[in-house]
């Protein structure tokens, strides 16, 4: 109700308030070649009114009457200013340039220029992400935004990617960045449990304008609790006022290939090292060639598991957009289909969405945006993410054993194995692929109403609302035609319901004003509350008299039922004030009070601020007559931002429900207090430099940085002899420093005679250290080994260090402590090994033009980091279990003298009590490996048709264009994906068959009417 | 006007800062003063506890399989990883008990908290008693099968190393509670602790009537009776067993029940049984963490990896009229002298079944073995042949070292694939023996594997924690 009785508060107190005088101003942007530019800034001068071309290059602007002049931008062209006279059509023809300080960044809750901004900010247009087959526009910044590691958690079609802004500066507290979406903060729960799903997925990339990313505490301290993650501020595109309708249509179609995939061994070597396994264990030759054949019998079956269950798949994307306007009203509408298929056998993800963006101006004075957006996403046969599970494709198409085959002579399912064996849980994995139904439906709608009041010029008052709705619905059917689900439970259908609400709304007034001229303020006065509802149920029926059956009704036992809620609540006021004199000195200061329910009572509100200064040393007259030097500024920064991002009632003590017993439920204490549970922290300083040089041939940025994350929240071992289900207990554990220095540079290296070429990129290196634990400790334990060290990154791997197989007798050795081989190490031998959190990563782009010709590549690259290939524990165990193993195996220890890396075969991989893999303790660096790698991520040839040749046909805009992803990547990972497995071991744990990236190639062409 | 508007924003911001809007509460989640404020709040913590005893780790899987793996009983039939190691002893591949401290801190926290309670009526007063009475049984039960793992039973020490684990009596409520930590107790501190808890149970509890699922007087009596074996008190288990064998409801089942006593809930013969219903069971618990997955093939999705070792079954060959001939069956596809054991058949569907913990036979076989090596050769005589006579065998006049072999022989049969193979031979100092195809020498009693890995987690949490030796 309350929500009901603030709209209408704010609708009443808008609607009765008088028009202001303005007037309209239109006209085209163009180039000097008479090209219409789409997406140009005009902008109020003095004011933050402004607009963008659309389609057609045309804009409309209502400009207050004491305006008189307009200012026009466009990346890569010389900003222009016109004096506005009686006329109000006002066309700007640009001048060529590489100039990005004129445009409009969208910062917190506002606009500034480029060239005021004294935070550090990265801007990425929607031309750079158009038109990528990625599911999600978080994959399509990677490496394009410097300090801002994205890399992907999984391969799978809308698979989730972890995105850290400057660092990892939190372990238990989340380390994500706030996404807001044109105002509305999205969440993160109500995902689909069926696979890995993307949170950002209810947006099509190609809906968006541009995509800003918030670094440093002066830009996002205006978020204060949620800011020392970062910030990424997405805007979708807009009509322009005025505009004749323009309809564009895209069209991609394309494969997706698997990559890189392990090469496993055929029957007779699998029949030859299971055999010396079972032997070296003492078991006999017959026993083992009756499982498994004669090594040297050449007519053993033989089938193919990884041909079968991986697979080159489809995608194909169908966008469409209509935009324009009346004098009043422009729109923006688009409807998107995209089908993405896995390279793994079934998997598949559709999503259709749609949205409509509205600019009205109700009154002179008073105007109306709407965003709304709805996108039904629908994952098909999505096996799990990974890991050692049986009913999962991506290790049993490695380990399923070769001599069994998948189908019999009449092409019915075998049982699998046919050797009778037990293995995989007797899964038939393509079977279980093809049969099990693993559905993901998910609905999401993001919308946000603002109103924007101008009273007095100058003034302006903004309401805002915004809501994150999804609705998920997963149903697992596990038939009975699987014999392990006919047994156990005679067929499984599983439904599960997730609802996630998630809505926040905001108000600020903005008065902006000047004193003689030279001194401009600006400043913003504002509130915000935000409230998270979600919600899962889940019911799971048994009994299927069918394969067939589908829904739970079919089910004639009603098996369990679930249901779990949990609800969070933050609210803030803020202000900032920006200050700049004569364009040339720039100060800036932002104070936010902010409050989560998430906190003990006592600890609930923290106070957030930051400040800045910028120096244009470009408009010093003591620069002016250094032709060379276009631009030129410095900023220095300096701010403390927080973290809630802890679980919902993490500061309270709570007994809830554990077991039954004798039909009565049992209670015990799942979790202790902590009383004094307190924010994170970040501290954060920045220096900075912005330039353009050389007529603007070459500019960018550089950044350098110091973070400091205080008051650490870690989720700590507590003895288990204490006692408590949840042996863990959150607590500020101490202090992280991250500290890097970004580089983002552009230079323009030939453009004469219609040919153009480009060079860009980010870079970026990082330094993580845990500099400080609470209470005098030097480190902090996890299941025994250490987990935070003083002085240590806060990601590292404990192993063993490997020494290889013995040549005498083929058992394998590892380093102890003081530095000698040994087969049985003690806990006391495991050592510190670099981990999976990169030195250094970022991204080159390089683009050659020749007239409608386009030839682009953009390369990724991430490196210095470590990671242990879990999945190396089944397939390179030396035949120790029934798994497949890789081909290298075979070059196992036969003979005294042998000089191998593969241990002497046996069962189970025991040697006198001696596990040969893990040794009983976390692994040894066997299977540790360097996960750097570069990545030719994007490459695309287009060619857009002359305008004169298109005319007859009424099309405006004709390019076709081929791309391809991740199509060549240079790594010495010893695994399949280096991207993922890092993802997965840097921020969540080893895991192992990770869903890999696939290779995509695809054609397409635009066209706009 | 614009006063107006300046006055509704105010107003807005107002609405919005009363601090009353972040005040939630989680709705699956009881404070500890909610739990405490009645006795039905104990009862249920108690159940929480009765709950824990078949955990998979604990007597719901591990504790039934393990000691007969590490030690002679079991061969493999199949392999799924599980068990692979503990079969050739593996440094580090043994019993894990550590997460039983759960269970004693839900029991510790009904010890400290539930004479707080005032105001009860009559009824709630006879509860009180019952639950404090079932919690002391309880304590005493986790407690004995830490000791079993953890340390060397009293007089039986290696190189006189007589630590267990940590004694914990009070509840942990608060983080500083946690991080209070204990050093490890001697042996014979933890026994006075088990038998003053049995002894307070005995003295709490009324009668059978709740019985097996609950326990009553005669069970703490058999389990008493157990721990005085452990301590190599014979007399005294004897007398506790005897005890227990006379207050007890339950009854020996005979050669026409006792194949179809295994498919009865509860069986007829237990003194404590672990009642496990479907919803303790996520969906895949049944095919990795039941019993009979991993030694039965009654649903072609268990994993069906254990049968019995012929050195296990030559000894109950020795008298071919044994009805526990019956449980044992000869299958096609598994190794030439095994047979699969079908004590454990998840007769409740799912892989589901309750477990005995403590049954009739069991409480016999103690009160024989009490009165053998206390040198009563003619109770041992009447108890044994109690039994022998119940599974189809002749009664026994042996004496002297032939009965008391006589009465191993029949406890490892008799109790075969019910948690206590490794445990026997433990307490009475002997040699473990490993099957001829394990391929592994026996374990010396002296080797430093017979016991338990304390958890590097714990030693790395608790300074005053000490390894055991060799590891």
């Amino acid at each position: 109700m309350r929500e009901l009785a603030l709209l209408g508060i704010l609708c009443l107190c808008f609607n009765i308030l008088p028009a202001h005088a303005q007037r309209m101003i239109s006209g085209t942007i163009s180039d000097e070649q008479g090209e219409l530019l789409i997406g140009a800034t005009v902008l109020a001068k003095g004011t933050s009114i402004g607009t963008t071309t659309d389609i057609n290059g045309q804009y409309i602007l209502n400009v207050p009457i004491e305006v008189n002049i307009l200012q026009f931008s466009y990346l890569g062209f010389l900003p222009l200013a016109i004096e506005l006279g009686a006329e109000n059509v006002v066309d700007a023809v640009l001048k060529s340039s590489a100039l990005v300080f004129d445009e409009v960044i969208v910062t917190g809750y506002s606009t500034e220029l480029k060239r005021e901004i004294t935070a550090s900010i990265t801007s990425i247009k929607n031309r750079e992400i158009e038109g990528l087959s990625v599911q999600s526009f978080d994959r399509a910044i990677q490496g394009k935004a410097s300090g801002v590691q994205i890399s992907s958690e999984s391969g799978a079609p809308g698979g989730a990617a972890t995105i850290r802004i400057r660092g990892v500066g939190s372990i238990s507290a989340g380390s994500e960045p706030l996404i807001i979406i044109d105002g509305v903060q999205v969440g993160r729960q109500g995902q689909s449990g069926q696979g890995s799903a993307n949170p950002l997925n209810g947006i099509n990339p190609n809906d968006i304008a541009s995509i800003e990313i918030l670094k440093d505490a002066s830009s996002t301290s205006i978020y204060g609790a949620q800011g020392a993650n970062g910030i990424i501020l997405v805007t979708t595109k807009t009509g322009t006022k005025g505009d004749k309708a323009t309809f564009n249509v895209a069209y991609q179609e394309g494969i997706v290939q698997p990559m890189n995939l392990y090469k496993v061994m055929n029957s007779q070597q699998y029949a030859d090292i299971r055999q010396a396994a079972f032997v070296n264990s003492g078991q006999s030759i017959e026993a083992a060639q009756k499982l498994y054949g004669d090594p040297n019998d050449a007519s053993l079956p033989y089938y193919d598991w990884k041909e079968a269950i991986w697979r080159d798949a489809t995608l194909r994307t169908l966008d469409f957009s209509f935009s324009g306007g009346s004098d009043k009203v422009d729109y923006y509408t688009s409807f998107s289909y995209n089908l993405q298929e896995g390279q793994i056998l079934t998997n598949e993800w559709e999503r259709t969405t749609g949205r409509f963006n509205l600019n009205a101006d109700l009154l002179d004075n008073f105007s109306l945006n709407l965003r709304t957006s709805l996108a039904f996403i629908e994952q098909e046969g999505q096996p799990c993410d990974g890991g050692f599970w049986v009913n999962c494709p991506f290790a049993p198409s490695f380990w399923s054993i070769p001599s069994s085959p998948a189908f019999d002579e009449n092409g019915d399912y075998n049982a699998y194995p046919t050797n009778g064996e037990g293995h995989n849980f007797n899964f038939n994995e393509i079977q279980n692929a093809q049969e099990v139904t693993r559905l993901g439906q998910t609905l999401q709608n993001i919308s946000a109403l603002t109103l924007n009041y101008q009273p007095i010029p100058n003034l302006t008052a903004r309401a805002s609302m915004g809501i994150d709705y999804i609705n998920n619905k997963d149903k697992q059917v596990r038939p009975i035609s699987i014999p392990f689900f006919r047994d156990a439970w005679g067929g499984q259908i599983l439904n599960e319901d997730r609802i996630s609400v998630n809505w926040n709304t905001f108000g600020t007034l903005q008065y902006n004003f000047d004193i003689k001229e030279a001194n401009r303020f600006s400043t913003l006065l504002g509130f915000e509350y935000k409230q998270e509802d979600w919600t899962n149920f889940s019911a799971t029926g048994r009994g299927l008299a069918d394969p067939s059956f589908q829904n739970l009704n079919s089910a004639s036992t009603p098996f369990a039922i679930a249901g779990t809620s949990s609800t969070n609540r933050r609210q803030g006021v803020f202000s900032s004030v920006k200050y700049s004199f004569n364009e040339k000195y720039f100060a800036n200061a932002t104070v936010r009070y902010d409050g989560s329910s998430r906190f003990g009572r006592d600890n609930r509100w923290g106070l957030f601020y930051a400040g800045s200064l910028g120096w244009r040393l470009s408009a010093e007259p003591f620069l002016q007559n250094t032709t060379w030097i276009e631009e030129l500024k410095i900023r220095l920064s300096y701010g403390i931002t927080g973290n809630s991002e802890i679980a919902d009632f993490a500061s309270l003590p709570q007994f809830g429900t554990r077991g039954q017993y004798l039909g009565a439920p049992g209670l015990a204490p799942t979790k202790l207090a902590n009383n004094q549970l307190g924010w994170e922290e970040a501290e954060q300083f920045d220096i900075g430099i912005d330039f353009s040089f050389f007529e603007n041939r070459l500019y960018g940025s550089i950044d350098l940085w110091n973070k400091n994350n205080r008051n650490l929240l870690l989720a700590t071992q507590i003895p288990a002899a204490a006692g408590i289900e949840d042996a863990t207990f959150v607590e500020n554990v101490g202090q992280v420093n991250n500290k890097g220095i970004d580089f983002e540079l552009s230079t323009i290296l030939y453009n004469r005679g219609g040919f153009n070429w480009r060079i860009g990129g980010t870079l970026s290196f990082q330094k993580n250290e845990v500099v400080e634990l609470n209470g005098g400790r030097d480190t902090i334990f996890s299941d025994g080994f250490p987990q935070l060290i003083v002085g240590q990154p806060i990601h590292f791997f404990n192993l063993l260090p490997f020494a290889g197989v013995n040549p005498a007798n083929g058992r394998a050795t590892v380093y102890d402590r003081n530095g000698f081989p040994t087969y049985a190490p003690s806990a006391e031998d495991v050592q510190v090994f670099k981990g999976a959190i990169p030195d250094f990563f970022g991204g080159i782009r390089t683009e050659f033009s020749y007239k409608g010709l386009s030839l682009g590549a953009f390369f990724q690259f991430q490196g210095g980091h470590y990671v242990y290939n879990n999945d190396l524990e089944a397939l390179a165990e030396a035949g120790g279990s029934p798994n497949n193993q890789l081909v290298s195996q075979a070059n196992y220890w036969r003979n005294p003298g042998d000089l191998t890396n593969v241990h002497r075969p046996s069962q189970g991989n025991v040697v006198s009590g001696i596990d040969q893999i893990t040794f009983g303790l976390p692994g040894t660096t066997r299977f540790y490996s360097d996960a750097s790698y570069i990545r030719l991520k994007e490459i695309k040839l287009g060619y857009t048709f002359p305008k004169t040749s298109l005319s007859f046909m009424n099309v405006s805009n004709l390019t076709v264009f081929a791309q391809g992803l991740n199509m060549i990547t240079w790594t010495r990972f010893d695994g399949i994906d280096p991207e993922v497995v890092a993802t997965r071991h840097a921020y969540s744990e080893r895991f192992p068959f990770a869903f890999p990236l696939g290779r995509q190639f695809s054609f397409g062409l635009n066209m706009s009417f | 006007m614009n006063s107006y508007n300046k006055l509704y924003f105010l107003l807005l911001l107002g609405l919005f800062s009363c601090t009353k809007a972040l005040d939630v509460a989680d709705p699956e989640s009881l404070s500890p003063e909610q739990v405490f404020a009645e006795v039905g709040g104990f009862e249920s913590i108690l159940f929480s506890a009765y709950n824990r005893v078949h955990n998979f780790e604990w007597m719901g899987q591990n504790g039934i399989i393990a000691p007969d793996v590490l030690a002679d009983n079991l061969d493999f039939n199949n392999r799924t990883f599980n068990y692979e190691s503990e079969y050739v002893n593996a440094v580090r591949a043994h019993m894990g008990r550590w997460e039983l401290y759960v269970g004693i801190n839900d029991l510790n926290l009904i010890f400290s908290k539930i004479d707080d309670l005032t105001d009860v009526t009559a009824a709630e007063e006879d509860l009180r008693q019952q639950i404090k009475g079932e919690a002391f049984f309880l304590r005493a039960l986790y407690y004995h099968d830490l000791a079993k793992v953890y340390g060397y039973e009293p007089g039986k020490e290696v190189n006189d190393f007589n630590l267990t684990v940590p004694i914990r009596t009070t509840p942990t409520e608060e983080v500083s509670d946690a991080l209070v930590t204990n050093p490890r107790a001697t042996n014979t501190e933890l026994y006075e602790l088990i038998e003053s808890d049995l002894n307070q149970a005995i003295n709490l509890l009324s009668d059978n009537v709740i019985a097996p699922l609950r326990v009553g007087k005669a069970t703490v009596h058999a389990l008493m009776a157990r721990v005085q074996l452990y301590k190599s008190n014979f007399a005294e288990a004897a007398r506790q067993a005897d005890q227990a064998l006379t207050q007890t409801t339950a009854e020996l089942t005979t050669v026409e029940n006792f194949e179809a006593s295994w498919e009865m809930t509860p069986h007829p013969e237990s003194l404590f049984e672990a009642e496990i219903r479907a919803t303790d069971w996520s969906t895949v618990d049944g095919a990795n963490r039941s019993i009979c997955t991993m030694t039965n093939n009654t649903s072609s999705s268990s994993q069906y990896i254990l049968v019995g070792s012929p050195e296990l079954l030559a000894v109950l060959d020795r008298e071919p009229n044994d009805i526990r001939h019956s449980i044992w069956t000869v299958e096609e596809d598994i190794p030439n002298g095994t047979r699969k054991c079908n004590k454990w058949r998840g007769e409740q569907g799912d892989f589901r079944e309750n477990i005995p913990i403590i049954r009739y036979a069991e409480v016999l076989l103690i009160a024989a073995e009490g009165y053998v090596r206390s040198g009563d050769d003619t109770n041992a005589q009447t108890r044994i042949n109690e039994l022998r006579m119940a599974r189809g065998l002749v009664p026994t006049a042996l004496t002297g070292t032939a009965l008391i072999d006589l009465i191993m022989q029949e406890r490892r049969i008799e109790l075969a694939l019910e948690g206590h193979r490794w445990f026997d031979l433990k307490r009475l100092g002997k040699d473990i023996p490993k099957t001829n195809a394990s391929n592994v020498p026996n374990l010396s009693y002296t080797d430093f594997r017979i016991l338990s890995d304390i958890p590097q987690s714990e030693l790395s949490l608790n300074e005053l924690l000490t390894q055991n030796p060799g590891y």
